[in-house]
């Protein structure tokens, strides 16, 4: 009895196998490369909604009721900090104990009834930071709508690819500044025993190397553009 | 664009229609159509000499220079 199912497991199994992966072996540019486009297209659009649903929730829980009745709910703002005892750290296979800090942590801190002028700052970056990735994702899903139709070298995926660019620049900017702002303005203000907070450190500038990749994506924008100005004047000659 | 496409005048010189053209050429309508409404970007020696070649002219008579103003 379980042998024969066993059996037909292996038959479907091998069906499936020859149907699906052989023939996109065969043809694994096309079948693969559209099923990843349209696979990434519905979860950016996905994304999208999501983000939109998580601004919608900021403006009318947080932003609206302080501009219309000047309440401020709790807010989450970064912080950096560094515990200030030394920790102890002992290995199971030896018999020694090791000391060991936590030079730069980073983390959030929920702060109730800010003063009108921290809260708007945080606000509007707030919701430039969100506008900007909605914005982000809204061109990548036009850019993957376009390849998905067939026409993925045009001049206006590149200027997308542009954009793309400069909205990623942008929004490591507003993240930086934000925690920048954040920090410098809670340091003198919060004590929590067993932690120091620091204003400006090494840690905030710790991912700037995506900057180069964002300025490298200007580079392919670039060649996007000439890529596609050659394909329209190879479509155009007779 | 100062090049100008007078193949719709070759055309009606020779009586011939661009669907006849196209067949006999081997150039798809669509190229035909690109090419007859001035908007082809570049043509290839082998397009001119087929075309030259159905239609017993020069490659002056299907394209003239107009300089802008």
């Amino acid at each position: 009895m379980f042998y024969n199912y066993f059996l037909l497991f292996i038959n479907n199994y091998l069906f499936i196998y020859n149907n699906i992966m052989v023939n996109s072996m065969k043809n694994r540019t096309s079948i693969s490369a559209k099923a990843l486009i349209i696979f990434l297209r519905y979860s950016l659009i996905g994304m999208f909604l999501w983000n939109v649903f998580h601004l919608g929730l900021f403006l009318i829980y947080h932003l609206g009721p302080a501009l219309l009745f000047g309440e401020r709910k709790g807010v989450f703002l970064p912080v950096v900090f560094s515990p200030t005892d030394k920790g102890l750290l002992t290995l199971s296979h030896t018999d020694y104990e090791y000391m060991f800090d936590i030079p730069v942590a980073t983390g959030t801190f929920r702060a109730f009834g800010l003063p009108l002028k921290i809260f708007y700052i945080h606000s509007i970056g707030f919701v430039l930071h969100y506008a900007f990735v909605l914005l982000l994702i809204y061109l990548i899903i036009k850019m993957l709508k376009d390849a998905q139709n067939g026409s993925f070298l045009v001049n206006k995926n590149a200027i997308r690819l542009r954009n793309i660019a400069l909205l990623n620049i942008a929004i490591l900017l507003i993240e930086k500044i934000n925690i920048i702002v954040s920090s410098n303005y809670l340091r003198e203000k919060i004590e929590l025993p067993g932690l120091e907070f620091y204003d400006f450190n090494p840690y905030t500038f710790a991912n700037w190397k995506y900057i180069f990749l964002f300025l490298f994506l200007l580079i392919i924008a670039e060649a996007f553009r000439l890529g596609a100005q050659l394909k329209e004047e190879n479509d155009l000659t007779i | 664009m100062p090049i100008i496409v007078n193949l719709d005048v070759m055309l009606a010189r020779r009586k011939m229609s661009l669907t006849e053209l196209s067949e006999k050429v081997g150039i798809t309508m669509s190229n035909l159509s690109i090419l007859k409404k001035g908007k082809a970007k570049a043509v290839r020696f082998s397009t001119l000499q087929a075309i030259c070649e159905v239609l017993e002219c020069q490659p002056g008579d299907i394209l003239e220079y107009a300089p802008e103003d």
